[in-house]
């Protein structure tokens, strides 16, 4: 018996020292800053870890698009309401359903803003499903994330003090100055009886983002910004029945372009795929009243607890004013 | 799914081993047939069927042997004299046309999938260079992951059951489990039936020493390939696609390195596969035996894709020398140039043919048939040149056992290699060549080098290529590192594994800011 139980005692002792060393690396070379020259990946998404615990009301979620169209800071010149967008490059669903859960760890938003672009994105199910491993492995143990940290490790890492001092301005916005119209008009929205396939497994994650969203009682809206690139009937048509599906509001731009004010000659980037700073002024007014009108949005601007908000302000009005031309990047020292 | 990914090594594995020892022993080959065909669904989809056709091919076709050769054999043996000559006569012919028939599908097929776009589309060149209009449409067709490697296996095993050197498997399941073994799907070691079909249905239990030593071998194969392999890419990737704006000397050290990747990479992913294996208790062929000690190139096949040169050996070189017209042309050769002059032309006519199907075999692309008249050129060289090389080496006194020789040949044969890796990583055969032209004109240092890799990386790679070298020199002693290992106290073994794993884990090259690098053998 005894000679029996020795092997399996022996793998789990194994992998309790495996697991213990995983650890112990992970707190080593997970970095003890959010500033960009500290090693955190998408440093501008993860800037809400420096907000006041608990102050955030709304989320916003996405790829590039939803970056690149809403600003959190124009939300709360107009509305007062305080936002964040936690969106980030081609973001996939389950990457948006993580960013939710980490964010609920610092932050108690009454409501998640999901944009529809990550439903569509996939690279096939078995890439998704090791995507998905790997994001889990790295929540785990962020060893896996941020392994590549051995290259500047510092004495700073070793005594393992955090402190999240860079505070983004523009609350994950990120504005552009380019102009490259888009000339292929408003027929990307031709209507079709044909829906754009969701997955079963980002379906599977859109669902455990509603259930986390309603057993935390936090509104869930799923909106679309516009976008001729990335977006079209078809996924409209997909969007809005899964929507519907789950009784979740869905709003799409895309089909009120004319009420947006969008002119395409003016408002992109680089040609319909992104917004630039007028594109995004006007969908940010447009998202802005949209939800106001659903009394979603709720005012601080009285409270003096939220009064940092009003000193990002001016930051904010100072930071995009500087950047003549091209993306603001927020640089190391995090101004 | 690739064998250095999450979803292999944290799920897909984890859960193959708990249900191999959760099944009965008999059934447990079922779970390993399961396995890999998830496995190759999860890479190649529906293209699963091309699998299960030639599988299916070659059982019918093993099972269409058996029982002509059994029924030639009923029949042989109530005849007597020329009768029963004609009658074996008889089942020879018939055992050569279904064998001739099996091998043709199975190479049929993957010509049609993987060399037809390239054959017509070079025949419309030709055709437009020689004025006719005429212009043959050029197919293109998704290739199922490992076609390469089990179509040769299907090939190897239809010709054992010819020869008899082994039975027909009466079970199509057996067989397909055979073909599709997970770890060797992707790139081999190309198996032999007789080597591994036993242990692969045996259903050996999950001991504590097979586990470990296949994880050992298998993180050092991990070690090898995100380590070493995938962070070397990106220096190869600058230096082969910028090749214009580079010196010689840096392109002839991108060759290096790029020999350097190549073979961190297929023998790391090797390494895991065999790993895998020796997890399930199935002993898999050994597919590199430290290539780079090799004194000459003949011998440098000896050590490098052992069980693709061993294949072309037993199923191309050996049939095509003793076959009836190169035995006429063996002796018409002797009678004319003389006994050694004879074998010489024979075996170099064979060996022509073999390296122009293993260049052929490694892609559809003149490159790759460059790399093979390349290896060719070199061997042939070699066998002509022996007595020569000889008298002249008793002339200068030169011991050949020496060291210095030795190391002489070691480093000539590097080099050679290297140069002919340059060809085969070249995105064509003209780029090889320009390539090459610069190396050999082109001598000037670089004023600065930035080959997108920074020198915490350099430091990291040439700490890990130097523990793969005295691995190496460890084993071309004869010492073996992971019995040793074995032998010592369990404190110091798990400080190796632990270490092992964490290296693997900190300083690989995978996650955010590199592109994962699928294992580079698994193209071909």
């Amino acid at each position: 018996m005894k000679q029996k139980l020795k092997i399996p005692l022996r793998a789990v002792a194994f992998l309790a020292g495996l697991t213990l060393l995983l650890l112990a690396g992970s707190r080593l070379v997970v970095p003890k800053s959010n500033l960009l020259g500290g090693g955190m990946h998408n440093a501008r998404a993860s800037g809400y870890l420096s907000e006041q615990e608990h102050t955030v009301d709304i989320l916003f979620l996405g790829d590039s698009v939803t970056y690149s169209s809403v600003s959190p800071m124009q939300l709360w010149e107009q509305y007062g309401c305080t936002s964040y967008v936690c969106s980030t490059p081609g973001q996939y669903i389950e990457e948006s359903y993580r960013y939710l859960v980490d964010f609920c760890e610092r932050q108690s938003p009454s409501l998640v803003v999901l944009e529809a672009g990550p439903l569509f994105r996939s690279s096939g199910w078995y890439i998704d499903f090791g995507r998905a491993t790997y994001l889990k492995a790295e929540k785990l143990f962020p060893i896996f994330r941020y392994h590549n940290r051995w290259k500047s490790l510092s004495l700073r890492d070793l005594t393992g003090k955090i402190s999240y001092e860079w505070k983004n301005p523009l609350k994950g916005f990120v504005p552009s100055y380019e102009e490259q119209p888009w000339t292929g008009g408003n027929s990307y929205m031709n209507p079709t009886d044909t829906p754009r396939l969701v997955r079963e497994f980002n379906r599977f994650y859109f669902d455990k983002i509603v259930r986390f969203c309603r057993d935390r009682d936090i509104e869930l809206q799923v909106f679309s910004a516009p976008s001729p690139v990335n977006w079209n009937y078809a996924k409209h048509l997909a969007t809005d029945r899964l929507t519907e599906e789950y009784g979740i509001p869905y709003m799409d731009m895309n089909l009120h372009l004319q009420d947006v004010k969008i002119d395409w000659a003016h408002d992109t980037r680089d040609s319909g795929d992104h917004l630039n700073i007028n594109g995004a002024k006007k969908t940010t007014a447009y998202l802005g009243a949209y939800l106001n009108g659903l009394g979603l949005l709720t005012d601080r601007r009285s409270d003096p607890a939220y009064a940092n908000w009003n000193a990002d302000l001016t930051t904010y009005i100072q930071t995009i004013s500087r950047y003549g031309g091209g993306e603001a990047q927020p640089s190391a020292t995090g101004s | 799914m690739r064998y250095q990914g999450a979803l292999f090594l944290l799920v897909f594995l984890p859960l193959v081993l708990l249900a191999y020892k959760l099944t009965p022993r008999r059934g447990r080959w079922c779970v390993l047939l399961l396995a890999s065909y998830i496995f190759f669904f999860s890479i190649s989809g529906k293209l699963l069927l091309w699998l299960i056709l030639s599988t299916a091919c070659m059982f019918a076709c093993g099972m269409w042997l058996e029982t002509v050769r059994r029924d030639g054999a009923d029949a042989a043996s109530k005849l007597a004299g020329e009768e029963k000559k004609a009658q074996k006569k008889k089942t020879d012919r018939a055992l050569r046309g279904i064998v001739a028939c099996g091998v043709i599908l199975q190479i049929g097929t993957l010509l049609c999938l993987k060399y037809l776009g390239f054959f017509a589309s070079n025949l419309n060149i030709l055709l437009g260079k020689i004025g006719l209009g005429l212009q043959l449409p050029v197919f293109r067709f998704l290739l199922p992951i490992g076609i390469s490697f089990y179509t040769l296996q299907a090939v190897s095993y239809l010709v054992d059951v010819y020869r008899g050197t082994v039975r027909a498997d009466r079970n199509p399941f057996r067989l397909a489990l055979y073909m599709s073994f997970f770890p060797g799907l992707m790139e081999g070691p190309i198996a032999r039936y007789s080597d591994t079909a036993q242990s692969l249905y045996d259903g050996a239990p999950l001991t504590y020493r097979n586990l470990t030593f296949g994880v050992q071998r298998m993180v050092f194969g991990l070690f090898k390939k995100i380590v070493i392999a995938d962070r070397l890419n990106i220096a190869v990737k600058e230096i082969f696609e910028h090749y214009d704006t580079h010196t010689g000397t840096v392109i002839l050290l991108g060759a290096v390195l790029y020999t350097c990747q190549l073979y961190a990479d297929f023998s790391g992913i090797m390494d895991m596969g065999i790993g895998i294996g020796e997890m399930f208790g199935v002993r898999m062929p050994e597919n590199f035996r430290r290539p780079f000690f090799s004194k000459s190139i003949s011998e440098f096949w000896t050590r490098w894709h052992i069980t693709l040169g061993a294949w072309f050996r037993d199923y191309l070189y050996y049939p095509l020398s003793l076959s009836a017209p190169m035995k006429k042309l063996t002796a018409r050769c002797r009678r004319r140039f003389g006994n050694r002059q004879a074998a010489l032309i024979t075996a170099t006519l064979s060996l022509f043919c073999v390296w122009l199907c293993n260049g052929l075999w490694h892609g559809a692309a003149w490159s790759y048939l460059f790399f093979g008249m390349y290896h060719f050129f070199f061997i042939a060289l070699a066998n002509i040149t022996e007595p020569l090389t000889g008298k002249l080496l008793a002339r200068l006194h030169i011991p050949t056992e020496s060291a210095p020789w030795r190391l002489f040949r070691i480093l000539r044969t590097c080099l050679l290699v290297c140069i002919g890796e340059l060809f085969f990583r070249a995105a064509t055969l003209t780029d090889g060549l320009r390539m090459f032209g610069r190396i050999v004109t082109d001598f000037r240092l670089p004023t600065e080098l930035s080959l997108g890799l920074d020198r915490h990386d350099v430091v990291l790679l040439a700490v890990a290529v130097l523990i793969v070298l005295l691995v190496s020199i460890l084993g071309e002693r004869g010492v073996d590192l992971r019995q040793r290992l074995a032998e010592k106290p369990l404190a110091l073994r798990w400080g190796v594994y632990y270490t092992a794993l964490l290296a693997v884990i900190f300083f690989g090259a995978y996650g955010t800011g590199y592109i994962p690098v699928d294992p580079m053998y698994a193209a071909f």
